[in-house]
């Protein structure tokens, strides 16, 4: 959505592959970013330790902190949604093109077959 | 009990030990379904699961289902409350409303059931936040004596949720302040039926991601990202941890 409002084509494999992708994201140092949410999410202390040295190098440190906060508010945002077993309501419209093109829908599915 | 991050290796800005230590206070008092002492322990269960045999056993399972061993546990809380702790802290997406519906059946009830979300998804963030910035993990605050309120909002009514919540026009009176009335998302109502759950939500997200207001206008940035980084992380969290929102 805010890659559109700025009128800024942004490739959303990047999403699903992360720092592995051989796709150009076309934003600004995904790949450092990716590998820095990745080890977060793997709670992995040397892949984090590693990543977050590679991501101060070339982007400072306010902005690997603040890379830290939104990695940190996500792993809390998914539990929420997950528990609770919210309905994607009007998001499902809004985003079923990108939904589509991530195949986020297999998730929804995993979950509803349990 | 204040959080400090200001002796430590990056200048972090102060606006994070301010909202911890704001959770840290709310999670020392008696909350709304849950007494001090118990909301403490079920924090505790939280990191007590990351070791927690049984959550490996659920996670490398073929279904969660096919496991029955106790969780290992480390408070005074029932074995159904660690499990639901556990459940939500390592194998969150493959909860499912079958699962939730036998939690109820068991004996807990759906407030008791928001404030333990509200609780686990409040101490996963903190944490991460800590093990992100190789800071210790935060000590646990102690407990202040008193009873739950045992509030619940007269507007709270089944969903398309499983839990039931408080409808996007409906948030009036004392739940006036959780969003713009008729204004939200499923995501922020889904604690509402404890309100104080979605209070800390908004409180939380401010400071690590973008105000809830601004969430939706596509020029809001960060001070050092810019919305796509910013969204880039986000998705990608939430793309590992393999969720359908």
């Amino acid at each position: 959505m805010s890659s559109l409002a700025l009128e800024k084509e942004v490739n959303l494999k990047v999403i699903l592959e992360g720092s592995s992708t051989t796709e150009n994201s076309r934003i600004d140092n995904s790949k450092l970013l990716s590998a820095f949410a990745e080890a977060i999410v793997g709670c992995d202390i040397g892949e984090i330790e590693d990543t977050r040295n590679a991501l101060v190098a070339v982007m400072g440190i306010p902005a690997m902190i603040e890379a830290a906060g939104v990695a940190s508010n996500f792993q809390r945002m998914v539990r929420i949604a997950e528990s609770t077993g919210i309905p994607l309501g009007g998001l499902q419209e809004f985003s079923s093109d990108v939904r589509n093109e991530l195949n986020l829908d297999k998730f929804l599915k995993q979950k509803t077959n349990l | 009990m204040q959080i400090s991050y200001r002796n430590t290796h990056y200048d972090i800005p102060e606006k994070y030990d301010e909202a911890h230590s704001r959770f840290w206070q709310r999670l020392s008092k008696p909350g709304s379904w849950w007494n001090a002492e118990q909301r403490i322990d079920i924090a505790r269960e939280v990191r007590n699961a990351n070791s927690c045999t049984t959550c490996e056993l659920v996670k490398k399972a073929l279904s969660p289902n096919a496991v029955d061993t106790p969780h290992k546990s480390v408070s005074a809380l029932d074995p159904l409350v660690v499990e639901v702790v556990h459940r939500i802290t390592r194998d969150q997406n493959r909860l499912s409303k079958t699962w939730y519906e036998s939690v109820l059946a068991r004996g807990l009830s759906d407030a008791q059931y928001v404030e333990i979300v509200g609780t686990v998804a409040a101490m996963v963030s903190i944490d991460s936040f800590c093990l992100a910035l190789a800071l210790p993990a935060n000590a646990l605050p102690k407990p202040v004596s008193g009873e739950p309120t045992q509030y619940r909002p007269t507007t709270a009514c089944e969903s398309e949720a499983w839990v039931p919540l408080i409808p996007a026009d409906e948030n009036i009176n004392a739940e006036s302040d959780l969003w713009p009335k008729g204004k939200t998302g499923y995501v922020i109502q889904a604690m509402s039926l404890v309100p104080d759950e979605v209070r800390t939500l908004s409180d939380l997200s401010a400071t690590h991601y973008l105000p809830m207001h601004a969430v939706g206008s596509p020029t809001a940035q960060g001070e050092f990202l810019d919305r796509q980084q910013i969204e880039l992380v986000a998705s990608r969290v939430s793309a590992l941890n393999q969720c359908y929102y």
